[in-house]
């Protein structure tokens, strides 16, 4: 039986005969019995299903217009899938059985792709650590003492513990990119637009984007790929025709100009962070690409401003969870107005109470014009400024967080220090931009643990786009990807 | 002066359906007092010919045709089954006016 390390292996080892749909399967459930026990990636398994469904390709006459046929994928939790649970990592919706499919998983089904399980995450999305799951944390496969990043936490781990070959996740303010880069994945944010958002659950309905998760960033195209287009049930789709993405991979990049904006790079940055990522920017000038360094100056007022909209956003999507037509009721309640205030108090978390307060607050009357329209007119700024610079250069670089991952527990009881863990990923999101992490090498840190060996610990390189130019980002990434050798290394299984 | 007092604490938490504790309402205004007072800094910013983002990739007017759409019909019971209670195929709720 041959072992494929990637998507573009594992397809042609299927359809050349070397490997069956059912091998494929079966290895991907070993690792997942291997590695579950110190990662808790998986909040629900699909193992029956995901074995009948290999069956199924195996005996199919042809799946050549099947481009992930056989292929073992994750999905985050906060995705409608018509098997099993979609609890969002929540336990309002513990028992929430979605009677259909999000667009996103049709078309991963339509693509012969075999849906393992659901991944944890932080509850409905809202963190940057995972450890706002209700169902207890994902663990960071490189050093288990350590967060995966969130909100995407269990897409990031399954990946990088190869227990899957790609995942879905959403990303709102950086839920894809930041556990990418704490997880040595690649993970993509798309254009706002560009991915539809029917059937998943909203966090921030004006950022929210569904984003894969591979080993490298020509699996990651081919995912995106997939998933990506127009759909009638969200109308913030757009009609802006698709690009080659898997054939831009390979692609030369001379003469690319990159811009490398100073705030990126600031003392708030852990300095082997933004040294590492300065060493993979010389790397892409070797590759011939032009580096210029520029300058965002109201990247300061990203994290308020991504935060002020989010917060509103959220506490608008979550008031209709009630208790009655789905989700956990306070059956002990005796009126309808104490059913949802005793319900909503138990079974909601402490970020998501949190959120529903601050954008309750912020749209509130007499604050509304002070928060959330000041926020929204920001936003507009730091558009028009990305706007501008998208005239100099092609490509945008720098780190994808200001950190490593860090130890658990270390961040959980503060809510401000967690929001600023987003503060180089949140500048995008707001913007509605395309942005990638790409594995770019490890930083040496301090062991938590308390003895003195240092650790290494994987970091990201953001690569940020114009709207819908995603090419740009696949074909740098995998240009960069390609000259070095961070994408081939693994996690050890811990003892 | 901190930005949220408890009392404002309690009335928002009221509108937005939410009992919490007496401990959550004082780490509530702890944690937002901390968070607007360090996101005040957006007050400072000049918006004063900025438009609000009501869209950020150029679209509109978009629309489809409302008609059924094959994949996404179940059954009633399938949807009956998420609701916690039920009552001769219909969802359950508390009296409205008791």
């Amino acid at each position: 039986m041959s072992d494929p390390k990637t998507i573009i292996e594992a397809v042609d080892a299927i359809r050349s005969g070397k490997i069956s749909a059912g091998e494929l399967v079966t290895a991907s459930l070993d690792r997942i019995n291997q590695w579950e026990p110190h990662i808790h990636a998986f909040l629900e398994l699909f193992n029956d299903t995901a074995v009948q469904q290999a069956k199924d390709i195996d005996g199919a006459d042809n799946t050549t217009e099947q481009p992930l046929a056989g292929i073992p994928i994750s999905i985050k939790d906060i995705i409608c899938t018509s098997i099993g649970h979609t609890t969002a990592g929540s336990k309002i919706l513990q028992n929430f059985r979605s009677p259909y499919d999000a667009t996103v998983i049709m078309r991963l089904r339509r693509a012969g792709a075999i849906i393992i399980g659901k991944t944890n995450q932080d509850e409905f999305a809202m963190g940057a650590s995972n450890e706002f799951s209700a169902y207890g944390p994902a663990y960071n496969p490189w050093d288990t003492s350590r967060v995966t990043g969130g909100s995407s936490g269990g897409s990031a781990a399954s990946v990088a513990s190869r227990e899957v070959f790609a995942s879905l996740g959403t990303d709102t303010g950086g839920s894809v990119r930041q556990p990418a880069s704490f997880c040595s994945v690649v993970g993509l944010k798309p254009t706002y637009g560009r991915v539809s958002r029917f059937g998943i659950i909203a966090y921030a309905s004006s950022l929210d984007q569904v984003g894969p998760f591979a080993r490298t960033v020509k699996d990651c195209a081919l995912v995106f790929a997939t998933i990506a287009g127009q759909d009638p049930l969200d109308a913030t789709t757009t009609p802006h025709p698709l690009g080659r993405y898997t054939e831009v991979c390979g692609q030369d990049i001379t003469g690319l100009k990159i811009g490398l904006p100073k705030e990126y790079f600031s003392d708030q940055v852990n300095a082997q962070v933004s040294a590492t990522v300065k060493t993979a920017v010389k790397q892409l000038e070797k590759l011939g690409a032009t580096v210029k360094e520029i300058s965002l100056p109201l990247t300061q007022f990203a994290v308020p401003t991504y935060y002020v909209i989010v917060k509103s956003e959220a506490s608008t999507n979550l008031a209709k969870y009630d208790g009655l037509r789905y989700g956990q009721l306070a059956v002990e309640a005796t009126s309808l107005l104490e059913q949802y205030l005793v319900g909503r108090g138990k079974y909601f978390g402490p970020e998501v109470k949190r959120s529903i307060l601050m954008g309750t607050y912020t749209l509130s009357s007499g604050y509304i014009d002070a928060w959330y329209k000041q926020a929204s007119k920001v936003r507009t700024l730091i558009r028009n400024e990305f706007a501008e610079l998208f005239k100099e250069v092609d490509v945008i670089a720098g780190p994808v967080s200001p950190e490593t991952a860090f130890p658990v527990g270390q961040k959980v009881d503060d809510p401000l220090a967690m929001y600023l863990a987003d503060m180089l990923t949140d500048p995008a999101s707001v913007a509605g931009l395309p942005a990638i992490s790409v594995p770019c090498g490890f930083a040496s840190v301090a062991n938590a643990t308390g003895n003195n060996v240092p650790i290494q610990l994987p970091v990201g390189l953001q690569l940020i786009a114009p709207h819908f130019a995603e090419e740009h980002l696949f074909q740098v990434a995998h240009a960069y990807e390609q000259s070095t050798d961070w994408h081939k290394q693994m996690p050890a299984l811990p003892a | 002066m901190p930005l949220i007092s408890s009392a404002e604490v309690k009335r928002i938490a009221g509108l937005a359906r939410l009992q919490l504790s007496e401990h959550e309402i004082k780490q509530a205004t702890k944690d937002l007092g901390n968070v607007l007072t360090h996101f005040s800094q957006l007050q400072g910013i000049d918006t004063s010919h900025t438009p609000t983002s009501d869209d950020v990739t150029g679209l509109s007017n978009i629309s489809r045709v409302d008609r059924p759409i094959d994949e996404l019909l179940c059954s009633t019971q399938v949807l009956l089954d998420n609701a916690p209670q039920t009552h001769r195929g219909q969802i359950k709720v508390q009296a409205i006016f008791a």
